[in-house]
């Protein structure tokens, strides 16, 4: 008795809302950042492409040119020769082989750990949501109407106490309840207590790649704001136009909220840890006031990835 | 190495290249943008100074190609990071505990389910029996 009175301080209801927040804040993050590999895929490709026109900078060519002849079927499938076209490219005393994967889904590995997070979250949101306690409930219904059904079957003159059924049923039903909740409670303290690690390690790693996609795509299409900017000798208000909408999409693709929008999913994340496993003295409700800013964040970095996208797509004139 | 160190290493030689070349790329900008400016302003450039707008603007151009081939360099490295790996593993495996906390719910609500039913049979065969059964 002491233990079900102990267990019935503790309820996941509560944190209902803030774990669904999170699952659907993680969702959209995801999603940016799915966004954000594309236009990079978009950019590197463009990038490529006009290197490969330029022999001092970089070829277009097979992979292992040497040995792709015409299809020959094998005994072993596995040891056909595989003739895919590669793009080399120099620079700086390096040189670097861009591959298929490499400019239709340059950050997937990032993609996936984004992927690992969403399902981790969309779990944490499947176990608070359970609906065990309403099926037991349902069940014990069942069984009390069963067991005064058969006490009549076996003694059709027995009295059945008015109220006592529903008593000792609401009880079993509380002593139930009490236990699902404190499966839940414990698999969620568990499972937020054990995501800190690789979440933080996953802010880390997003900041970088955050840096390095800016980085890129800066180079592949930014670059030719400043070149805009400086290369409009006549000072006319075409010039003018075009220089200015290269810089202002240049510097919204430096002030893209990457890695703050991760940066606010694991804090969240932090915070709802913490008010499942802590003292108790975290508000719930501050997880909460990551989420608006997490999905404005997410929204912006997809709409600068499409404006990008869209730029570097061929002109039709 | 562990995973995060490897990680951190290409970052920091990543971020070193860059701020090499940015080094270079600073006295070509100032001096290409002093030009440009001079032109716009409606003073006719020099040949020689034509010439030099010229030859930074190719500079720029080469520098920034250096740039991008750094970039992705490390950007290659980083996507095929150990750590990433590592992260994906650690949260497949909480998701995975979480499943096991599902299957343990849903074994409770079979449980109840299952009495529920056994509790129907023993009414039925009370019935049908007509007479007194012991529980």
């Amino acid at each position: 008795m002491l233990l079900l009175f102990g267990l019935a301080a503790c309820s996941t209801e509560r944190y209902g809302e803030p774990i669904k927040g999170f699952s659907d804040a993680a969702a959209q993050a995801s999603d940016a950042v799915r966004d954000m590999n594309q236009t990079l895929a978009d950019a590197t490709l463009d990038y490529v492409m006009r290197s490969a026109t330029d022999s001092k900078l970089g070829e277009l060519r097979l992979e292992k040119d040497a040995d792709c002849g015409a299809y020959v079927p094998e005994t072993n499938a596995e040891d056909a020769v595989r003739c895919r076209a590669v793009f080399v490219v120099n620079g700086e005393g390096q040189t670097v082989t861009i591959d298929r994967e490499h400019y239709t889904n340059p950050m997937g590995n990032m993609v996936a750990v984004m992927a690992a997070i969403q399902k981790y979250a969309a779990n944490l949101a499947e176990v608070q949501a359970d609906k065990t306690s309403e099926e037991v409930n349902a069940s014990i219904d069942k069984i009390q109407a069963n067991l005064v059904e058969l006490i009549k079957a076996t003694d059709p003159t027995a009295q059945i106490p008015q109220g006592l059924p529903q008593v000792a049923g609401e009880g079993v039903k509380w002593a139930f309840g009490q236990y699902i909740e404190s499966v839940k409670l414990d698999a969620l303290r568990k499972a937020t207590k054990a995501a800190v690690a690789p979440l933080d390690d996953a802010a880390f790693v997003f900041k970088e790649f955050a840096k390095s996609a800016k980085q890129q795509i800066s180079v592949t299409v930014m670059a030719e704001a400043a070149k805009a900017m400086r290369n409009r000798p006549d000072n006319s208000v075409a010039s003018n136009r075009q220089a200015l909408d290269q810089a202002n999409a240049y510097d919204d693709l430096l002030t893209a909220p990457l890695s703050p929008m991760l940066d606010n999913l694991v804090a969240a994340h932090r915070k709802l840890e913490t008010a499942l496993n802590g003292d108790g003295k975290v508000s719930i409700q501050e997880v909460f006031s990551r989420f608006e800013e997490i999905k404005a964040q997410a929204e912006q970095v997809a709409k600068i990835a499409k404006d990008i996208s869209a730029a570097l797509k061929p002109k039709t004139t | 190495m562990s995973a995060i160190a490897e990680f951190r290493k290409i970052v920091d030689t990543r971020d070193e290249a860059l701020r090499g070349l940015q080094g270079l790329e600073r006295p070509l900008l100032e001096r290409a943008n002093k030009l440009s400016d001079k032109q716009r302003k409606g003073t006719a450039l020099s040949a020689a100074e034509a010439d030099e707008l010229a030859t930074a603007d190719t500079g720029l151009d080469r520098i920034h190609h250096g740039m991008w081939v750094i970039g992705q360099i490390s950007l290659q490295a980083m996507n095929d990071s150990a750590l990433l790996r590592d992260i994906v593993s650690s949260l497949k495996g909480v998701s995975s505990d979480l499943d096991k906390a599902k299957q343990k719910l849903d074994k409770i609500a079979k449980v109840a389910n299952i009495t529920a039913k056994v509790t129907s049979v023993l009414v039925e065969l009370a019935e049908k029996a007509g007479k007194a059964l012991l529980i």
